[in-house]
């Protein structure tokens, strides 16, 4: 099956290349402007919009959104797995490794998956195939990248299995025959089995317990040391990302609303969307003090207003903000927020003036 | 594992002695018997009931069943009322021709309709599908004998390159096979198809692209694999009512077989026949049955543990018990 991925689209795959100095030096993985739609009976659901990311070496950018934001869709796009039908990449290009994954034929993209960017995804029930041994399924990606034999594949498989914390011999057992969190690992086994240069961990540790949690995100640590892996981080839990990321990037509605390093979005939180994901986390220092949720819904992705999709739930939000899609603002060099409010050079929001 | 099909076998005991029983309950509860077939004119009244005397049919039910279900287990099945013969030399026969058939049909079935659901579900919604879809339901609702009775019109008398009946030429069997075959093929493609399209949409499948598996091998390996579990149920089960009956097909065909004997045997209320033929091709499939469960296990890994954790729970209490003693 030599025929190309057929759901992008031609302006898509009729872009000029970026060149390596475009790219610049040591991005293993490098989205630009990326649009992903779903086009179902004629019915738009826009995704992903514009999406701009850059992963290096040894970094891991933490992404964070609630449900429906588009982040798994985001990483879907980055291993050039978007499910066809009906998704479509319409715009943007994404480089992994330096090479533009968006133009690979399928034989092309059996090579690069796996082996120079790999998932774990984000629901070890259903993600790992219930009739093959976990050791099969986790020695399958070395046997395709590094031609490994059967039994040196399965050695590298208990390794695999010691590494996130499961005793070897229960390599030749099923799926079914573990529990929720060691499927995760074995997922996150399956992942890192090859040593990927770029990981894309789709919330790796929602299944697990908080003992386990932290081995999974020592083991993460651990790998970013041990061989310059970059990360995607997918998450809710801002916990994790302050214990791990060392960038930040907000999704809403399909859109990054507010980006930066770790340090920037946590103490100079811009966007109000983000102050409202801080302010519904419980505060370990005033007990009494009562979370205030984020009121309202995420705009139906099929149906987004044509101004800023969070203005609704926003207590900052002018006319001006249902009027037109919110620019994107640079505040420094790495940190970006898309708010129309700015466009009054005296708005600050609340989190902002307590610092 | 052989712990568990020995049971399985030994279940088939009651199994065929409540088949006996209804067998032999409804064939003399019909209101006529083998000899009410043999009642000329001129006979008396005496002679009619000397002629049920000989044929033990004077006796109340319970107690013939009874005689016959010892006899039975004693390994013998009686004579046949109408042509003597020892029913279980003559089930020798004639069950090589029905399982022969069976299977050949099987073989049709199978050859074509899992390659066509398996390509109906990847080309899900193409020209291919639809026209999968279609044969399936034409398979489907045409009637058995009369597809039969039309492949012999057109290939046997019309063009003339196959025999209309019998099986005296290895070529005999396409005909037969052809109409068990097409029949099922319908049931067998259509669950083919479903379970590729439910495992195709699968998570898992993602995963294994994610690591760079090659989309031939995600279909063939991944998504089949899985596929399999119900397609090799479906087959089995079709394999068995393909060998165990066919026995219109078989009388349209004039088939040497045991279904058309039985066809034959009932309507002459021939009973120790019937009965006999019916016994021993339920033995058939039940043996039959307990091999397609073995099977299962074998395709269905979350199957075996179970039998796997039986023993370990078994292994850990006499531990325990050992452990205890020892204290």
């Amino acid at each position: 099956m030599a025929k190309r991925i057929k759901n992008i689209a031609p302006e898509v795959l009729n872009a000029p290349d970026l060149t390596p100095e475009e790219l610049g030096e040591d991005v293993m993985l490098d989205i630009r402007n990326l649009t992903v739609h779903y086009e179902v009976d004629g019915d738009v659901v826009e995704a992903v919009s514009d999406v701009t990311l850059q992963v290096k070496k040894r970094k891991t950018l933490g992404l964070v959104g609630e449900t429906g934001a588009g982040k798994t869709t985001t990483a879907l796009a980055a291993l050039n797995l978007i499910p066809d039908p009906p998704g479509i990449i319409k715009k943007g290009s994404i480089y992994v490794c330096g090479e533009n994954i968006l133009k690979k034929r399928p034989a092309e993209l059996e090579k690069i998956r796996g082996q120079d960017i790999s998932m774990i995804f984000q629901d070890p029930m259903t993600s790992l195939n219930p009739v093959f041994t976990v050791g099969d399924q986790i020695a399958e990606s070395v046997r395709i990248h590094e031609g490994l034999s059967k039994t040196e594949a399965m050695e590298r498989a208990m390794e695999m299995l010691e590494i996130v914390g499961i005793p070897r011999n229960r390599v030749n057992e099923y799926p079914h025959q573990f529990s929720g969190g060691m499927k995760q690992r074995v997922v996150i086994a399956c992942a890192l089995a090859c040593n990927p240069r770029v990981l894309i961990a789709d919330e790796p540790t929602t299944a697990l317990d908080v003992t386990i949690q932290a081995q999974v995100l020592d083991l993460m640590r651990d790998l970013r040391m041990k061989y310059d892996t970059a990360m995607i981080m997918i998450t809710h839990d801002l916990g994790i990302v302050a214990d791990i990321c060392d960038d930040v990037a907000v999704m809403y509605a399909g859109r990054i609303i507010e980006q930066g390093t770790l340090d920037e979005v946590f103490n100079e939180t811009r966007h109000p969307y983000t102050e409202g994901l801080f302010n519904s986390l419980p505060n370990i220092h005033d007990r009494q003090a009562r979370l205030k949720p984020i009121p309202g819904l995420m705009p139906d992705p099929a149906n987004l207003p044509k101004g800023c999709a969070f203005a609704d739930r926003c207590k900052y939000a002018t006319d001006a903000c249902k009027e037109a899609r919110p620019v994107q603002r640079w505040v420094s060099d790495t940190h970006m927020v898309a708010c129309t409010a700015y466009d009054d050079p005296d708005f600050i929001i609340e989190r902002s003036k307590k610092a | 594992m052989l712990k568990y099909s020995i049971k399985r076998l030994l279940l088939l005991i009651p199994v065929l002695l409540g088949v006996t029983f209804i067998i032999y309950a409804a064939m003399n509860l019909s209101g006529t018997d083998y000899v009410d077939s043999l009642i000329t004119e001129d006979m008396t009244e005496e002679q009619v009931a000397a002629m049920r005397a000989h044929y033990g049919l004077d006796k109340p039910l319970i107690e013939r069943y009874v005689i016959y279900i010892g006899k039975m287990f004693q390994g013998d099945l009686g004579k046949s009322y109408n042509n003597g013969l020892d029913v279980w030399e003559y089930f020798k026969t004639r069950i090589g021709a029905t399982l022969y058939l069976g299977l050949m049909a099987g073989v049709v079935t199978t050859v074509l309709a899992i390659p066509l659901g398996i390509i109906a579900a990847v080309k899900n919604g193409s020209v291919i599908d639809n026209i999968c879809n279609v044969l399936g339901v034409i398979g489907l609702a045409t009637p058995n004998f009369w597809l039969g009775l039309l492949l012999i019109v057109l290939f046997a008398v019309k063009l003339k390159w196959l025999p209309v009946s019998g099986n005296e030429h290895w070529y005999s069997v396409i005909l037969p096979a052809f109409t068990i075959g097409t029949g099922h093929m319908a049931i067998q493609m259509r669950t083919t198809r479903t379970a590729m399209l439910d495992n195709l949409r699968a998570d898992y499948l993602r995963t294994a692209r994610a690591k760079g598996v090659s989309e031939r091998k995600v279909v063939t390996k991944h998504a089949l694999r899985n596929a399999l579990i119900p397609t090799v149920q479906i087959a089995l089960a079709l394999l068995s009512t393909a060998v165990g009956g066919a026995a219109l097909t078989e009388s349209v065909f004039n088939w040497p077989g045991v279904g058309k004997v039985i066809v034959d045997a009932v309507s002459k209320r021939d009973i120790p026949l019937a009965c006999g033929f019916l016994v021993l091709k339920c033995s058939i499939l039940g043996v039959f049955h307990v091999f397609t469960e073995l099977l299962n296990v074998v395709i269905d890994p979350r199957l075996k543990t179970m039998y796997v954790r039986d023993r370990k729970k078994k292994n850990d209490s006499g531990k325990k018990a050992k452990e205890a003693k020892a204290a």
